[in-house]
Parts: C-alpha cells; sequence; structure tokens
C-alpha cells in the first residue's frame, strides 16, 4: 500500500464559520467517509482503462470535501463507483469504502460498501449517503409531478409515514430549498434549470443522510443561480451538520464552499489540502497551474499562460508522473517513476510530486513554496 | 471508412458467410448447374439420387439445376431493388428532412402514399402493364420492386435527418458556405451510414419477398428460372398435396436462409447503432473469466476480487 | 494590454439597430396563443479590425442569436448590416463573399466537427469552396493548423475528430474558420465546453489573431472575467437589450447597471474570504415581455418607475453607457450596492 492515510486533524484545528454554528453533537473529527487504494477499471484485459488509481480519502463529519479535475481526472468515477452505481463497463478492482453509519440511537457502524450487498447498499443509500447530479432534468423522471420524486424515497425508507405525513415533509423540504408548495405538482419541464436543481438537493436530503455527494451540481446553471444554490448549500449544512463531498471542475468555487480539497489529474490525487492553504500555497505544479488558469476580476491585466498540452490518453498514459509532459518543473526522475501522495510538511496535507521527495536532491520552485498566508478563515470574527 | 466497422461477433460473422455463399452462387450458379434447367429429357418426377441431387419435376426438368440457375435472377432482382429503393429513400428521406418547409410536405405526403398502398397488389397493377419481353428482364422488375420499397426507409431517414440538421457540425457547413446539395450528401449522410445499411438489408429482404411473390403468383415470364418460379411450378403440378417435397422445399429453405442472412448482419448493425448494446464492454467470457454476474446489474458496480488486480499495469510502483 | 483607447483601427462590421423576435404558441384551453420574445433588440455595435469585443450574457440574453445574425444564419426581423462601409442586406443565406469575411467559431467543439470525417476534410472543404488550388490544399491546410499552434500539423490532419482532445478540436474549429482568410471572427462561447486547464491558451490565441493579424474579434460569453482578460470594449446583455457598455475594463471594474454588479458579485472569487453571502437581486427568469426595465422585477432597487418605463441609455463616462434610471440626468452616483468587492473603487461618483 503506497498512499497514506490522511492525518487526523488535531482538537485544536481552528473551526471555520460555517461548521461551527452545526448543530448535531456528534464531534466532528470522527470520520464518515474512509476510502482506501480504492481502484476503478474501464473493461478488462487488454482494453483496461484504469480511471481511478489507488485513490486514499478521509471525510470527517460535518465536513466538506472537494474534489476538484478536469474531464477524464475520475473524479466522478470515483464518486459513483464508491457508491456502487457506476454502470458498466466499470470495475471496483480494488481497496475499500468505509462508510460510517449512524443509527437513530446513535450507534455507529462503519459499512464497507465494496463488500455490501445489494441489500444493504439499498438501505444505506438515501438514509445515510445521497447523491445529487448534474443534470437535473434526466435525473428527475419526465412523467411524474415533482411531488413523487419525494414521495418514492420516502415511501422505500420511512414505511411506517402516511400519505399527509409525506406530504407535510416533502413542503418542508422544498421551503429548505427557497421553493414554494405549488411546486409538487409541477412535472420537470415546466421548471427552471436551477429550481430542479434545488428540487434534486431537497430530496438528497429528504432522510437526513449523513453524507451528501454533489456531482457538479451547478455547471450547468448560470452564475447567479449557482451563487445562490452555493449559499444555500452553506445554510443547509450549517444547520443539519451533514458532511458534503462537492465534485466540481471550478477550483475557485470549492476554494469558498470547502474545508478540504483533493486535486485529482487522470485518476488519483495529485495534491490534498486545507481550502485556503490550497490556494494560497499549492504544492504540486498542476494545482498552481489550474489556480492560474481562472483570469481575475481585479488587479492588473496581464496574460496568463494557463497549462500548456492536454490531458493524457488513460488508455495509453504517460510513463513516470502523468503530469510530467505538461509539468514546466518536470526533471528526468519524473519521466520514468510515478510520484505516490505522501504527506508533505507539518501542516497535515500531502503532494504527489517528486519535487518534495525528502530524498531528492531537487530544489522545490519558489512557486511552490509560498507560505500560507495569515490565516483569514479562522473562528474569530 | 470508420463509419462502419461491424462488430465480430459470431452472429454477424455467420450472417455474412450465408450472404458471401449466396452471392457466390449468383455468379457461378448457372455455370455450375449439371443440366439444363428447362431440359425436359428425364424421366418425370424422380426423387432425389446420384443423378437428379433433388429429382426431376413432373415435365422431367432436374430440379438442383432449376435452384441453382435460379439463384442469379433472384439475387440480381433482390440486389438491384434494394439498391434503387435505398437510393431513393436517401435522397428523398434525406432531402425531406434537411429542407423541411414546403418540399417536406411534398415529399412526406409521397412517402405516405406509397405507404399507405399495399406493395404487392400495385406491383400487380404495374406489372401488367409491363411488355411480355420485359417481364423476363431482372433490372425491369428490380426496379419496379424498388419503386414500392422505398418509403419506410425514407421515414426512417427523414426522421434521423431532422435530428442531425440541427446538429453543430451542419451549422459549421453552412458557415463555411458549404452548398445545400453537399451538406445532405457529404456532412449528414455519412452520419446516417449505419441507418443506410440497415435499410439496405430490409429492402433486400424485401424485394426477395415481393420478386418469389410475383413470380408464384405467375406474373414474370415463366420462361426465366428463379425460385419463385419453382415455387410457381410446383404449386401448379399439386407438388405440396403428392409429397413431392424436393420440389418446393429446397427454393423455401434458399429464401429462408438468405433472409437469415440478412438479418443476422442487421444485428451487428443494431449494435453498431445502439450505444447500449455497444457499451456493455465485456463480453460473456471475460465477465465469466473475472467471475463476474452474467448481465450487469444497475445500481450495483462489480467488484473485481482478485488479488493481482490490486497492482495496476504498466506503472512503476513504488 | 494598453487601457482605453477609442476607435483607431478600421470598422470591419457594423451592425445597427439589429433585432430579432421568435413567436411562440402558447397552449391555451381552447386557442393557441402567440407569445413573441424579443431575443434580441435593438443592439449596434462595431467591430474593429485588431480589437475585441466581448458580448456577456446568461442563457436566455440572446447573445448567441445576435452571433448568428452577424453571421448570416439567422434572420434580423430589422436592422441593418454594414460590412466594411458596404450595406447588405442582413437576411440570412449562403453568401459565399461574405462567408470569407464573417467566419462563426461555434461552442461546442466536440460537436462542431463532423464526427465521420477527418481532419483534413474539415479544413480542406471551407479552401475548395472559397476557391484554393486543388493541389494545394494541404499544404494550405497544414500552414493553417501551425497558426493555431497544433504541430506537428501532418499528425493532426489524418486524424479523426474522436481522436483530440476538447482544447485540440476547438482549434481545429478556429482553424477551418481561419481557412477563408475571414477579417471578421465571431467567437459564440469558444471555451466554456473546455477544460480549465486549456481555455486560457484558446483565449490567448484569440487574442494573439485579434493581434498579429489584425483580426476583428466578436468574444460571446458567460463568464465576465473572461471578458475582462480578453476585450478592448465590453457589452452586457439582458433578456435581448444591452445593458451596459464599456471601453477598457471599466465595465468590470466600476460596474454601473444593477445586473452587472450581481453578474460580478456572483462569480467565485477566491481572493475573497469573505464570499458566500446574501445578497439584494435574486436569480430569475428572464422575460423579455415585461413592460418597463426588464431587469426590474429582480433589480434591489427598483422604483415604480423602473416597473413603468422601460429606462434609455445613459453616458456614465467616456465610452461607458447604462441602460438604467439611476443614471437618469447622467453621472448620478450609484447607491451602492451591498456589493462585496469593493476593490474596483467606488462606482461612478
Amino acid at each position: 500500500m503506497s498512499a497514506t492515510i490522511p492525518r487526523e486533524h488535531e482538537p485544536t484545528e481552528v473551526v471555520d464559520v460555517a461548521t461551527s454554528a452545526v448543530a448535531t453533537g456528534v464531534a466532528r473529527h470522527e470520520p464518515v467517509l474512509e476510502i482506501e487504494g480504492f481502484s476503478v477499471d474501464y473493461g478488462a484485459g487488454a482494453s483496461m482503462v484504469r480511471a481511478v488509481d489507488e485513490v486514499t480519502l478521509r471525510l470527517d463529519r460535518s465536513r466538506v470535501l472537494g474534489i476538484a479535475g478536469e474531464s477524464g481526472s475520475g473524479k466522478s468515477t470515483l464518486v459513483y463507483a464508491m457508491t456502487r452505481l457506476l454502470r458498466a463497463p466499470g470495475l471496483i478492482s480494488g481497496g475499500r469504502v468505509l462508510l460510517h453509519t449512524t443509527d437513530d440511537d446513535g450507534v455507529v457502524t462503519p459499512v464497507n460498501l465494496v463488500e455490501a450487498s445489494e441489500s444493504e447498499l439499498r438501505k444505506v443509500r438515501w438514509s445515510h449517503v445521497s447523491i445529487v447530479l448534474q443534470s437535473a432534468l434526466s435525473a428527475l423522471n419526465p412523467v411524474l409531478r415533482i411531488g413523487r420524486e419525494f414521495d418514492e424515497v420516502l415511501k422505500t425508507h420511512r414505511k411506517d409515514m402516511t400519505k399527509a405525513q409525506r406530504r407535510a415533509r416533502a413542503v418542508e423540504l422544498l421551503r429548505l430549498v427557497g421553493l414554494t408548495e405549488d411546486r409538487l405538482d409541477r412535472y420537470p419541464h415546466e421548471l427552471s434549470g436551477g429550481q430542479r436543481q434545488r428540487v434534486m438537493i431537497a430530496v438528497a436530503l429528504a432522510l437526513d443522510p449523513e453524507l451528501v455527494i454533489m456531482d457538479e451540481p451547478t455547471t450547468a446553471l448560470d452564475v447567479v443561480t449557482q451563487r445562490e444554490i452555493i449559499s444555500e448549500l452553506a445554510t443547509l449544512r450549517a444547520r443539519f451538520g451533514f458532511a458534503m463531498i462537492f465534485i466540481t471542475h471550478d477550483l475557485s468555487l470549492l476554494v469558498e464552499l470547502a474545508d478540504e480539497i483533493a486535486v485529482m489529474y487522470a485518476g488519483s490525487i495529485v495534491e490534498r489540502a486545507g481550502a485556503r492553504e490550497l490556494y494560497e500555497a499549492p504544492r504540486h505544479p498542476y494545482t498552481l497551474g489550474l489556480l492560474h488558469s481562472f483570469p481575475p476580476l481585479h488587479g492588473e491585466r496581464r496574460e496568463l499562460t494557463g497549462i500548456p498540452g492536454s490531458p493524457p490518453d488513460l488508455a495509453d498514459p504517460p510513463a513516470g508522473c502523468r503530469f510530467a509532459p505538461r509539468c514546466t518543473f518536470a526533471m528526468a526522475r519524473c519521466l520514468t517513476e510515478r510520484p505516490t501522495l505522501r504527506e508533505f510538511g507539518d501542516e497535515g496535507r500531502s503532494v504527489a510530486c517528486w519535487l518534495f521527495d525528502p530524498a531528492s536532491a531537487s530544489r522545490v520552485p519558489v512557486e511552490l513554496s509560498l507560505a500560507p498566508s495569515a490565516r483569514q478563515t479562522v473562528g474569530e470574527p | 471508412m470508420r463509419g462502419l466497422a461491424l462488430p465480430r461477433s459470431p452472429k454477424v460473422i455467420l450472417g455474412l458467410g450465408i450472404l458471401g455463399f449466396f452471392i457466390v452462387l449468383t455468379v457461378v450458379g448457372p455455370w455450375l448447374a449439371p443440366y439444363n434447367p428447362s431440359s425436359t429429357a428425364f424421366t418425370a418426377l424422380l426423387t432425389p439420387s446420384s443423378h437428379h441431387w433433388l429429382g426431376t419435376t413432373s415435365l422431367g426438368q432436374d430440379i438442383f439445376s432449376q435452384l441453382l440457375v435460379g439463384a442469379r435472377a433472384t439475387m440480381v432482382v433482390a440486389l438491384v431493388a434494394g439498391l434503387v429503393a435505398t437510393l431513393l429513400s436517401m435522397t428523398i428521406g434525406i432531402s425531406a428532412g434537411y429542407l423541411g418547409g414546403v418540399p417536406d410536405d411534398g415529399l412526406t405526403l409521397l412517402s405516405n402514399v406509397f405507404l399507405a398502398i399495399p406493395g404487392v397488389p400495385l406491383l400487380i397493377v404495374i406489372d401488367s402493364y409491363l411488355p411480355v419481353n420485359s417481364r423476363s428482364n431482372e433490372f425491369v422488375i428490380g426496379l419496379i420492386i424498388s419503386l414500392t420499397g422505398w418509403a419506410w426507409g425514407a421515414r426512417v431517414l427523414r426522421a434521423q435527418t431532422m435530428s442531425l440538421r440541427n446538429r453543430d457540425f451542419v451549422e459549421a457547413a453552412r458557415i463555411i458556405g458549404e452548398s445545400r446539395r453537399r451538406i445532405m450528401f457529404s456532412e449528414i449522410a455519412p452520419n446516417l451510414l449505419p441507418v443506410l445499411a440497415s435499410s439496405l438489408l430490409f429492402t433486400v429482404l424485401y424485394s426477395i419477398g415481393a420478386y418469389v411473390t410475383l413470380a408464384y403468383i405467375g406474373l414474370t415470364s415463366t420462361a426465366t428460372w428463379n425460385w419463385g418460379t419453382m415455387l410457381y411450378w410446383a404449386q401448379a403440378n399439386n407438388a405440396p398435396l403428392s409429397n413431392e417435397w424436393y420440389w418446393f422445399v429446397p427454393p423455401g429453405i434458399c429464401i429462408a436462409l438468405v433472409g437469415t442472412g440478412l438479418a443476422l448482419v442487421n444485428f451487428g448493425i443494431d449494435e453498431f447503432i445502439n450505444p447500449r448494446l455497444r457499451a456493455a464492454g465485456l463480453t460473456a467470457r471475460q465477465r465469466r473469466q473475472l467471475g463476474l454476474a452474467r448481465r450487469p446489474r444497475l445500481g450495483v458496480t462489480p467488484v473485481l476480487r482478485t488479488a493481482s488486480s490490486r497492482q495496476p499495469t504498466g506503472v512503476v510502483a513504488k | 494590454m494598453t487601457d482605453v483607447e477609442l476607435d483607431t483601427g478600421a470598422v470591419q462590421l457594423r451592425a445597427s439597430h439589429l433585432s430579432r423576435d421568435f413567436t411562440t404558441r402558447v397552449p391555451g384551453r381552447f386557442v393557441r396563443a402567440k407569445r413573441v420574445t424579443h431575443a434580441v433588440e435593438d443592439v449596434s455595435l462595431e467591430l474593429v479590425a485588431g480589437r475585441v469585443l466581448a458580448v456577456v450574457g446568461e442563457s436566455g440574453s440572446g447573445k448567441s442569436v445576435l452571433a448568428r445574425m452577424l453571421a448570416r444564419i439567422v434572420t434580423p426581423t430589422s436592422g441593418e448590416l454594414e460590412l466594411r462601409g458596404t450595406p447588405i442586406a442582413p437576411k440570412a443565406k449562403r453568401d459565399l463573399a461574405y462567408a470569407a469575411m464573417v467566419q462563426l467559431v461555434l461552442q461546442d467543439p466536440f460537436a462542431s466537427i463532423n464526427p465521420v470525417h477527418r481532419i483534413r476534410h474539415s479544413l480542406e472543404r471551407p479552401l475548395l469552396i472559397h476557391g484554393a488550388d486543388r493541389a494545394r490544399v494541404g499544404e494550405l491546410a497544414r500552414s493553417v493548423l501551425e497558426r493555431v499552434s497544433l504541430d506537428p500539423s501532418d499528425r493532426f490532419l489524418d486524424r479523426y475528430p474522436h481522436e483530440l482532445s476538447g482544447g485540440q478540436l476547438q482549434r481545429v474549429s478556429i482553424a477551418r474558420a481561419l481557412c477563408v482568410k475571414p477579417q471578421v471572427l465571431l467567437a459564440d462561447e469558444p471555451i466554456s465546453m473546455l477544460d480549465v486547464s486549456v481555455r486560457l491558451g484558446i483565449l490567448n490565441l484569440l487574442k494573439g489573431l485579434c493581434d498579429d493579424e489584425n483580426l476583428a474579434v466578436l468574444y460571446i460569453t458567460h463568464d465576465i472575467a473572461s471578458a475582462r482578460y480578453l476585450a478592448d470594449e465590453t457589452i452586457v446583455m439582458y433578456a435581448g437589450q444591452v445593458v451596459e457598455r464599456s471601453v477598457g475594463t471599466a465595465l468590470v471594474d466600476e460596474p454601473t447597471h444593477p445586473y452587472t454588479q450581481l453578474l460580478i458579485a456572483s462569480v467565485p472569487d477566491p481572493s475573497d474570504p469573505t464570499s458566500i453571502a446574501p445578497r439584494a437581486a435574486t436569480a430569475g427568469p428572464m422575460d423579455s415581455s415585461v413592460t418597463g426595465c426588464r431587469f426590474a422585477p429582480r433589480c434591489p432597487h427598483a422604483s415604480a418607475r423602473c416597473l413603468a418605463e422601460s429606462p434609455p441609455v445613459f453616458e456614465i463616462g467616456p465610452g461607458h453607457h447604462s441602460r438604467c434610471w439611476l443614471h437618469e440626468g447622467n453621472r448620478v452616483a450609484t447607491p451602492v450596492l451591498t456589493t462585496r468587492r469593493g476593490k474596483g473603487g467606488p462606482t461612478t461618483t
């Protein structure tokens, strides 16, 4: 096993504003999800493509983990496979995924989703982990009224609820996401994109899950609607204390929203760090490149370069570090040996890059050795 | 052309094999025939023997020779009719779908009329107006059959074209100033290749049926041999009632085999068009070898439990 | 990059008062009612050689319809086009001479290149249509690929689109437009479908074409930060109308229209740690049928007058215009929207 398990957060770790208001009594550094050495393949034999390669991650209760990556980085494959929702020809080829489920009496049971049977999965999904997809239009059944979506979920998992109770719960959920009761009797096509995505979020929260997974929930939406949904999510999380995995290609959105960020490239995690640390002091050259790919809204206009080249073809990945062909800091070693994600420094962050190998004689370039600025995110006002 | 790389499944290979066999027969059949199929020189109603593999007719003709010679006319008519009908449906269907408006209305009306009229009675009417000598001409008969067989394909192609005409690459072709004719037949048509191929197979199948029917009811020249006229003569001489199975079963089997071959190849095209069938990814054999369930179930991603798969291939492990 | 600098280059394409209505049928109880949507209303603009004009708007703002009218594949309901001083009938039709001057690059590179043909076909067709010598098209196609930095060009010519990445395909798409040697390049959201890491490459390519080859570029986007990065002049559209326009970066640095302010406040900005803040204005449908200001139903500053009367365009400063009653009488102070980004300095004072 090469990848390291992320260090637990010290109890003294500063709390950020949103999570300090968490209403649940659960200690924050208890894990809700632990992923170890998790790999996913498409197909098998000669045509096999490894889409997710030995990913190790840990998410604590009530925290937001952002996964950033471009198309083909494996970020969506990772979460679909993790919840066993990935379709053929996807195959899980190794590792384990522990979801720590809490029942009504507060007893925590870890469930390994990789080993779980179909009925165990059915019990865990929605009740403990729910997922919001990028396209609400294809996730909502076009011939059913919105109310039926809530009804189905509640009927399956809360058999003791009466019809009137289910309706009342649906109305309550809709209000949470800023929609009015009358939406329940509408069809999906009568709603705008933002409203449909809000319905999806409300359905995902129907059973008070511990973990909500969001797969690019705002990518298809306009920027103003995106802003509203993001701030609503922050409010909802503060109120209900669920943990969240938020997947997007928009790193700048994650810096605002997430507590921690994992950056994926070509199937593996290349850097994992606290959101602000990652933004202010990126360590992996790819992270640095991504951060320099967003034109700024203010300041002097100057030419930015982005990242040269294109993402690799996973059917024929480059030998050595998969980012090396596009990396401005690549050394001879990067072209032959593949770096693994290792813990780095004393900041509780990890990076998969030879520049940070203690045994390597290379000097870390100045762009990648910035110190995070005075921590503005801490709890004090 | 990358457009039509058929999947190599046993079904497709068998289908192509059957079709290949009959196409070879079309070319060499008349030369292989041991006797003149019209010669009445033999004893009537012989049962199959080493001299007459399929026996003789009530007029003393060799049935095996009739079958071999008749393959050519049957296949030529089917291929001519299939090709012409596909060309017609392509031109009419794509034009209607791309141009829209009044041309679409007119062409759609035309194809609906041809769809609504039952094909075989129309064929009988057209055929009865033909001069008798052209009734023995396979090309003329093929053209007539294609007239009744294009409408269904045109409808399908029109619908497919309408879904393509607003695609960005069509708009891009308009932006660079491409002409309408080229957009239809050089940009859109190649994207419809699987549909066109499927439509060709169906019209060939239809044409065999139509030609055999016409011949069976005696509307083509009885002087030329095809599988339909064989059935016509067998019927006229009460072969089914007098247990002379060797007279009418062989042409029937040949017709059924060609149809099966066409259908098997169509399966391949179906797999090619339908991404759900194609994206199954793992063949049944691979799934068995990996110890996975035979059919993938929705909502439960399979897990490989072999230890060796933990090491990614081609990566330097650390 | 230089800041505010007034027109010096030649006007290649001038559009005056372009409008386009769409009629949709709304199912009613007995009869189907007709409803007219003003997709684009009275938009005038000039595309100048060597300069980038950015049009910013969300879905439904009419920005794509505007680009298609300029490319003459959508017929305007009213308005005029003028190509290098010559009036042109704006009706959509196949006009090779016009296509040779004005080219449009589409949003989705995966859809805009025919999947069944090799890249060679996509580049040689425009060359052949516009009268290139058949013997030389291969060479010309290679040189145009080199202009968009697809090297080695031989390797790309014989590939199929599915073998290329999104960024490479968008470069092919731009190369196809360049084949006819246009003077005006219209780019409809050229980076929105691309991976983040290759977006800047495409923007820099457009900038290079504009600076080095003196092309007039229209850059359509929903991303106001990229407009600021690229454009010499920026227009913001809302529900078919231009609500604010300015030369240079003034529009982003000192937005005066409440909608522009909302757009800018909505962009994720990691440099501002106090982000996720509630705002006054809300997201909502764009409705071109309202009387009065179209943004009024969502506007935090809307008064009775805004709901009743459509505002005209007021001049805020040199080359800076805003369609908002707040600026009546010219250079009236904007009531400061609780924008979390005061960094652009105070709004117009």
